[in-house]
């Protein structure tokens, strides 16, 4: 109780008041109550209230609350009920006025107001629908959530029912689990359902719902809340059909290694039924010889918990319900759920791709193989003209192996053809092939003839090409001395039909240059006895005949008529016929007889005594005769011999000059070899040796055409070969074999 | 007795040449250019030893004159003198005992082998064991 003057001043307070304040009444009395009782922030204020009520404006408050400060300098809330005093004339004196301290209970209202508050906050921004209906499902409250989650205002929802709402397929379901909520079934339950939106599309929604009931335990109302698991059921639905249309069987295992989850594909390649393999150990699906080291790979894969392939050079293999295995690449990746580790393994089965590895490997041998074996030289280039293939025949040629050679430069190994294809370079970049035939370059000091083709490689995007060369010397030459025979024989076709008008006039001068030789002789009696009738000294006259050169000149006419004989007899060789006289002729006989020949030959006389040669006979008793036109081969035989005779003659060949007449019989040939210890010959000259008209014999001595025309007797007439071997200083030694069946095969 | 030779050749210089060389050896030798005129020759003088017959010849040919020259002196023997590339003995000459021995290719480097053949047939010596120089050239 508390009495203040018009003074503004306490005078008179009872004991609760003091308490209140924390003083006695003598601290309290007498004192200016707004100067030292109210807070500073409210004094002023209260203080004008007192005023106008003690005033006559009838400024009166029955209630009012304000705070007071005690004495310990706390503010307390007190809560007033004033009445004012008078005196007799009627003057307002004081107020009175009984406070009640309310401190504490405006202290608990205000907590209660924030917790209402923070309800309210939370119903407004959970993330999730929070709604609450009466017991027949109309909705008395939703929050934002929940209109967001359906499209309505708060307004509308307001005016529906949860059956409103639910999707016409689950409507059924959620008022059968609402009654059996209402009836106290159950405290609570929990569903997953499709809602209708304003827009008319569905959505899931994950539903947790409870009863509120009264004070007295009566069922008041629903609560419930409603979280869209739309996108999140749309997600793992994809997740099963990614899993099931995968290419790869996929196994998730569970950390103690059992399977978990399988895809259509895992029972295609293991042959078991899903429901088999669920539960079941993951070494179900392992080899038994594997099966001890696949927990130690899973728990190496564990420790290192990153994705990575399982099979890699492990050679896995997976094994089938029927026993059988097949070859497998299994990638690994953890699977974190919250609550467990789990293992996706991607298992690919391989076996094809073994047999298609296989297959190419097959084929890249094969390939290099072919192009090994190849006789030409191959050579891949880059856009630059650098190597990057290298065949066997490239080595052969260069003798620069293939690990040297790739990557240098196509014109550091092949200089002397590089620099003849100057525009190498630019066919590769535009993808024109180049031909170019028989380039010449030169290898100790011969003509080599090179065919080189470059041809650009368009596949797989790489610009590149492969060049080709052949080495086709020796095609050239034999082509040039095709051109060359092919020449002879229709020289030897014209020489056929002029044989008898050459031989003829032939016959004439020869015969003439005898008579004469024979008819200035002073042997012949005729001679004689005509001379003296006319009284002439023959021996003077041959003296005369001597000194003037005309023996000699004779003697040239007959040698230069004879030469012009045998060129003709041996260009006839070339028309001759095949086989028209083809008999068995005993070797040895004809030996001889070309031995016995060349002794009486009437040029090689001259110049040489062949009886001084050693003859030496190595015959095969397993070889007796040959079918051949034996006069055709004695022909051969002594242009051999004489050959042989006419190299040794020519100085330099060590004492005894010796020729080796040697047999051998081979499987379908027989060869006869003809060997002598003259001066030999180079290379070069060995292979041209059998050119028409090529000879290394002084001008006049040979034809030229002698062991071309013995070539062609052996290879054409007879389907035989002819060869020689030969080095400078060391002989040479010609062969020629003929079939033992004669050339019956042609 | 010296042989008696009938040289058939419708070449002068060979025909002479050879009778040259023949009579230098002391034979009687007659000269014809054709094969008609042989057969006439012979017709009219029967008693050659020997005749050297060319193989070319205008309108009848050497084997031609050989058939027609054996039927009228069947003791004639033949020696084959040709200048031809191809020339081969048909069988009915060979028959006649006409072989490679009596076969000379023309043109001689030498005639002395012809003239010890000619000798060796006039005289009734067959030298086929010892055959002549044959080749050509």
């Amino acid at each position: 109780m508390l009495v203040i003057g018009a003074d503004q001043r306490v005078s008179l307070i009872n004991r609760k008041g003091c308490e209140l304040l924390g003083g006695s009444e003598s601290d309290i009395v007498g004192r200016n109550w707004f100067d030292d009782f109210l807070p500073a922030d409210s004094r002023e204020e209260v203080r004008e209230l007192f005023i106008r009520m003690v005033s006559k404006q009838g400024g009166f408050l029955e209630y009012y609350q304000n705070s007071v400060m005690t004495l310990g300098g706390e503010e307390r809330r007190i809560a007033w009920h004033n009445s004012i005093l008078y005196d007799d004339e009627g003057n307002i004196t004081a107020s009175l006025s009984s406070g009640e301290d309310i401190t504490e209970r405006q202290q608990a209202q205000e907590k209660l107001r924030q917790h209402e508050e923070q309800l309210r906050l939370t119903l407004e921004n959970a993330p999730i629908g929070i709604v609450t209906s009466d017991l027949d499902g109309r909705l008395l409250s939703v929050n934002p959530a929940f209109c967001n989650l359906l499209g309505y205002t708060a307004e509308e929802l307001t005016n529906l029912s949860i059956a409103d709402i639910t999707h016409p397929d689950d409507r059924e379901e959620t008022s059968k689990r609402l009654q059996a909520l209402v009836r106290g079934d159950v405290d609570s339950y929990e569903m997953e359902k499709r809602y209708i939106r304003r827009d008319g599309t569905v959505i899931i929604g994950r539903v947790g719902a409870g009863l509120v009931r009264d004070a007295n335990g009566m069922p008041l109302m629903l609560v419930g809340e409603v979280e869209d698991i739309t996108q999140r059921e749309r997600t793992e639905k994809m997740f099963q059909r990614v899993v099931e249309s995968a290419p790869n069987a996929i196994v998730m295992l569970n950390s103690e290694g059992r399977i978990v989850l399988v895809n259509s594909r895992t029972e295609k390649y293991f042959g078991y039924q899903r429901d088999e393999l669920l539960g079941k150990p993951v070494e179900l699906l392992i080899p038994e010889r594997m099966r001890a080291h696949h927990p130690d790979y899973v728990r190496e894969f564990q420790a290192e918990h990153r994705a990575r392939p399982m099979g890699l050079g492990r050679n896995l293999f997976g094994l089938r319900k029927d026993g059988s295995e097949f070859p497998v690449e299994v990638g690994l990746s953890p699977v974190e759920t919250g609550q467990e580790q789990l293992i996706l393994s991607a298992i690919v089965d391989i076996s094809e791709r073994i047999r298609i590895d296989r297959e190419l490997q097959r084929m890249r041998t094969y390939l290099k193989n072919m192009i090994d074996s190849m006789p030409s030289v191959l050579v891949g280039v880059d856009r630059n003209g650098k190597v990057t293939e290298w065949n066997q025949s490239a080595e052969k040629t260069t003798r620069v192996p293939p690990g040297s050679a790739i990557g240098r430069p196509f014109s550091e190994l092949f200089p002397e053809l590089a620099s003849q294809l100057d525009n190498m370079q630019e066919a590769i970049r535009t993808h024109t092939p180049i031909r170019r035939e028989r380039l010449i370059t030169e290898k100790n000091g011969e003509p080599r003839y090179s065919d080189v083709m470059v041809y650009p490689l368009l596949a797989n995007g790489s610009a590149g090409a492969v060049i080709r060369v052949d080495d086709v010397t020796n095609r050239v030459r034999i082509e040039q001395m095709m051109v060359q025979t092919e020449k002879m024989m229709s020289v030897g076709g014209l020489a056929a039909g002029m044989a008898h008008e050459i031989n003829n006039p032939l016959s004439g001068v020869l015969q003439g240059c005898q008579n004469i030789q024979r008819r200035i002789s002073p042997q012949l009696e005729a001679n004689r006895r005509s001379a003296a009738e006319l009284g002439l000294d023959l021996e003077l006259m041959n003296r005369y005949l001597q000194e003037r050169g005309i023996v000699d000149f004779l003697d040239a006419i007959r040698q230069s008529a004879s030469r012009a004989s045998r060129i003709v007899a041996d260009m006839l060789a070339y028309s001759r016929g095949t086989g028209a006289d083809f008999q068995p002729a005993v070797i040895e006989e004809m030996l001889d007889t070309v031995i016995r020949l060349a002794t009486s030959d009437y040029d090689l006389k001259k110049k040489y005594d062949f009886k001084q040669i050693e003859i030496v006979r190595e015959y095969d008793p397993a070889l007796d005769t040959l079918i051949c036109d034996q006069t055709e081969i004695e022909q051969v035989l002594l242009n051999l011999v004489k050959n042989a005779a006419q190299a040794m003659a020519e100085g330099g060949t060590p004492r005894p000059h010796r020729i080796t007449l040697r047999t051998r019989r081979g499987h379908e040939y027989g060869c006869i070899e003809v060997q002598d210890n003259g001066p030999g010959m180079n290379e070069q000259t060995q292979r041209r040796v059998f050119e028409p008209f090529f000879t290394t014999k002084a001008a006049g001595v040979g034809t030229g055409l002698g062991l071309s025309v013995s070539y062609f007797i052996v290879t054409e007439h007879h389907k035989g070969t002819m060869g020689v071997v030969s080095k400078p200083g060391e002989g040479a030694c010609f062969t020629i074999c003929l079939p033992v069946k004669g050339n019956l095969l042609s | 007795m010296n042989p008696r030779v009938l040289v058939v050749d419708d070449e002068p210089a060979i025909a002479t040449g050879l009778r040259v060389f023949l009579e230098d050896e002391g034979m009687q030798v007659d000269c014809a250019s054709s094969g008609e005129e042989a057969v006439d020759i012979a017709r009219s003088k029967s008693d050659y030893d020997v005749c050297i017959m060319d193989m070319r010849l205008p309108v009848m040919n050497g084997d031609a004159a050989i058939r027609a020259l054996h039927h009228i002196c069947p003791d004639l023997k033949f020696i084959i003198h040709t200048g031809s590339a191809n020339y081969s003995i048909p069988d009915d000459l060979r028959a006649m005992g006409i072989d490679e021995s009596r076969f000379f290719a023309k043109p001689m480097m030498d005639m002395k082998p012809l003239a010890e053949s000619v000798e060796a047939l006039a005289s009734g010596r067959d030298r086929r064991s010892e055959q002549p120089d044959k080749r050509r050239g």
